[in-house]
């Protein structure tokens, strides 16, 4: 007994020992932990918010979702729109002292683009880049595959981060666990299970940050987070589960923020599932979901009804795409034109998490006769069941979510509702094929006119909306719970943006 | 004695051959594809295929097994499919937490279960006795992460006195461990009182009381002792189970251990973590069982292990 009342004690002198705060801090906590410190290889939200502080793209994302100059102060597209240019900002050095050059640039890309990397993000930039020149030192050409009107955009998304060349050298395992960037904020320590640390870098070429030192931290706990931020252990939670919203709200001393997300969230209809080859039976399911008491009930309010299949963050989202009004009646005349007036079964897929959307749309649907069968599983079990190709596809329809960090029409309704995109290849969860959609979706990737490529996505949305490949739900507004003295965060669609925060006093 | 060590001792490596066979069949029938969770819902096709070859996980299943197998023996579980740290130096930063939870908690479960169990059986019905089974049947009956969420609540956002979660010092131990203690030190404290009670009935006590014994002394050493044997073998099992199942307890409070990365791993899929993982539990329940044979041996002379 003796003897290990003694063992305890010194481990708990170890822990003791192993703590480590101070300076200026702030502490942010996530749902999830960060899956790699490498920015290239997922594709999670949660860890791109915590690379963020510490790796830079080309260019950037402002607050209102326009792209901005970062590492490249100036950029330009050929006419013909397969060659860009890009101007790299000098006088910049990574964390670990090497120059920010062309060079450095095209060997960031050059490790995306190798296929020996096998990193997750290559064929978002491989589908696209042909080959990158230097014609001068601080001068980055790109030359691409095929005209791609978007491709300021993908220079500003996260995975097209620029990594240091030296960092490169010491290999992928190195960069997996350690961040070289030429963010406001370098990398100290990863400790599993624990924290994320990084401090301020005081060589930064920008603004050197007010505060000295940002800590990630998790726990897929909601009503610990929200104890967290209450009790002052975390001053910024993201993100804040809409049942407590009224909570942090009416605190004082803390803050809700609250944003528009590109998140959307739908029900991809199966069409493997005969019933459901039938437009008229897919329009009836939209009618018959009653999408503001799914938003009051779910989500307390906090988010609007989806009226178009994609996103309305990103570029090409048509606002006045026509919604589905909530008309059971509707629903059930269309059910008897298409023959199923008696209903039929359905069956969903459904992640645990998400599996009272489900049950909500199964009592709706039961007033029109359908008959909602609902499989609840497990992440990894529902993403073999979704993915998997049509002879081995049970026919499931799939509740899920989608935001395309490409903040772009392209990177929403091209890999949704192409006839290209069939899973596994990509995500057309419910094998929903129309040639004029491809055909849009096809010229509007091509075309480097950003008003005519916006009436091809207004077009496609139409059609698809028409068509109801997916019952869209709703928007989720994104939320956050700060403490009064953060500053200088905010939120870009489903993502936590601090680069600069500042503590006011 | 020592040959039934030495004998124990041998069976570890069958035992751990035999856990890491299955485990890594097991895994690799279930459903869940790492390579696509990897990859992330947006990956294409052609993404998730060169994650998996990245992976190894296009190879035939056996010579897999016959690389991680001989890796092992080297002292080298793999990498991390995740972090692609190494699965010895992940495990490595989680043990020394698990350990400090498990035995903090089990301090407080052992000293509190026996203490309150005995005098309970001591002073039968009496309205502490009546007491002490009230609190064993609350313990027992209550989920502990719904008493975790309660005493964050109650001591780190109310009062503020101490810290709501994560690890790092001392306080941060205080939590967890009493939330985790709670379960055991019931089930300690029934099963120390029915067996006490047991005993105390037994003709040797009425001999010693008889004798002239005082009660400290007939109660702790002589019926003690004898009623021990059953606690040591519950505390012993239990702490088999605490020891890979304080998932709850760690995913509440944070705390960096052996449980939530066995959880973060399976829903990865990250094969190698999970074997390491289950590996070191195994490990771990085949030497407290080893040492609770043997400190059973200690106390009662009449049980022979040869």
């Amino acid at each position: 007994m003796k003897k290990i009342l003694y063992l305890a004690l010194s481990l708990v002198l170890i822990c003791l020992l192993s703590s480590a705060v101070g300076a200026e801090s702030l502490t942010i906590m996530h749902s999830e932990p960060p899956l790699t410190m490498d920015p290239s290889n997922h594709s999670a939200s949660y860890t791109m918010a915590v690379l963020y502080p510490m790796y830079e793209t080309l260019t950037d994302f402002n607050q209102d979702n326009e792209v901005i100059p970062l590492l490249a102060t100036a950029w330009e597209a050929s006419a013909d729109g397969k060659t860009w240019t890009y101007q790299i900002r000098q006088g910049v050095k990574f964390h670990d002292g090497s120059k920010l050059d062309a060079l450095a640039v095209k060997k960031s890309f050059s490790r995306i683009l190798n296929p020996d990397n096998g990193l997750s993000s290559r064929s978002r930039f491989a589908s696209v880049i042909a080959k990158i020149e230097t014609p001068a030192e601080y001068t980055v050409k790109f030359i691409l595959k095929k005209p791609y009107p978007a491709f300021q955009h993908l220079t500003s998304i996260h995975s097209g981060s620029i990594v240091s060349p030296a960092a490169i050298d010491k290999g992928n395992d190195f960069l997996a666990r350690n961040a070289v960037g030429t963010g406001p904020y370098k990398f100290k320590e990863w400790k599993s299970g624990e924290r994320v640390v990084m401090v301020k870098n005081e060589n930064y070429w920008g603004k050197v940050p007010e505060v000295d030192q940002l800590v990630f931290k998790w726990s897929s706990e909601k009503s610990v987070r929200v104890m967290a931020l209450q009790s002052g252990e975390a001053d910024i939670i993201f993100p804040v589960p809409p049942a407590y919203a009224k909570i942090i709200k009416n605190t004082p001393g803390l803050t809700l923020m609250e944003e528009a997300s590109d998140k959307t969230e739908w029900l991809a209809l199966n069409t493997l599932n005969k019933p459901l080859q039938s437009i008229k039976v897919r329009q009836a399911l939209n009618y018959a979901t009653d999408r503001q008491a799914i938003i009051q009930s779910l989500l307390f309010g906090k988010g609007t009804i989806a009226n178009s299949p994609m996103g309305p963050v990103s570029f090409g989202y048509d606002p006045d795409c026509p919604a589905y009004p909530y008309d059971p009646e509707k629903a059930k005349e269309l059910l008897a034109e298409a023959g199923y007036a008696d209903g039929f079964t359905l069956e969903i897929a459904v992640q645990e998490a998400e599996a009272n959307i489900a049950e909500a749309l199964q009592g709706m649907w039961s007033e029109i006769g359908v008959k909602v069968v609902i499989h609840k599983m497990e992440y990894g079990l529902w993403a073999d069941e979704v993915f998997s190709a049509p002879e081995n596809n049970k026919g499931y329809s799939v509740i899920a979510s989608w935001a395309a960090s490409l903040l772009d029409a392209d990177g929403f309704l091209t890999p949704l509702f192409h006839t290209d995109s069939f899973v596994p290849a990509s995500a057309n969860l419910g094998f929903y094929s129309n040639p004029e959609v491809d055909k849009l979706l096809d010229q509007a990737a091509n075309t480097v006119d950003q008003s005519k490529r916006k009436e091809f996505y207004s077009k496609a949305q139409r059609i698809i909306q028409h068509d109801a490949a997916h019952v869209s739900l709703y928007y989720a507004n994104s939320l956050a719970g700060l403490n009064n003295k953060v500053a200088n965060v905010w939120l870009l669609s489903d993502m936590l943006v601090l680069r600069h925060p500042t503590i006011q006093e | 004695m020592s040959k039934y060590i030495i004998r124990k001792l041998l069976m570890l490596p069958v035992v751990l051959l035999a856990v890491s066979f299955i485990i890594f069949m097991i895994l690799r029938f279930i459903p869940g594809d790492p390579a696509r969770l990897m990859a992330g819902q947006q990956a294409t096709q052609q993404d998730v295929e060169m994650m998996r070859t990245k992976l190894g996980l296009d190879e035939n299943i056996f010579i897999q097994y016959a690389d991680f197998l001989q890796n092992a023996l080297q002292g080298d579980l793999g990498n991390s499919m995740r972090s692609s740290k190494p699965v010895i130096s992940e495990i490595k930063s989680r043990f020394p937490n698990t350990m400090a939870l498990a035995l903090s908690s089990y301090t407080i479960a052992v000293s509190i279960g026996i203490v309150s169990g005995v005098l309970a059986a001591v002073f039968q019905y009496s309205l502490f006795d009546q007491a002490v089974m009230f609190m064993a049947i609350l313990g027992a009956s209550t989920a502990n992460f719904w008493l975790a969420l309660i005493a964050m609540n109650f001591f780190s956002v109310k009062l503020g006195i101490l810290p709501l979660m994560g690890s790092g010092s001392w306080q941060h131990l205080i939590l967890p461990s009493l939330s985790l203690a709670f379960y055991p030190t019931a089930l300690i404290a029934r099963m120390s009182r029915s067996s006490m009670l047991e005993i105390i009935r037994q003709d040797y006590i009425r001999t010693a009381k008889a004798k002239g014994l005082g009660a400290v002394i007939v109660y702790c050493k002589h019926a003690l002792r004898n009623a021990c044997i059953p606690i040591i073998t519950v505390v012993g099992l239990h702490f088999g189970v605490l020891f890979g199942g304080a998932v709850v307890t760690e995913t509440v409070f944070n705390w960096p251990g052996i449980g939530r990365l066995l959880i973060d791993s399976v829903r990865y899929r990250d094969y190698p973590l999970i074997q390491g993982t289950v590996l070191l539990t195994v490990v771990m329940v085949v030497l407290v069982n080893f040492l609770v044979d043997i400190i059973i041996v200690k106390i009662d002379p009449r049980i022979r292990l040869d």
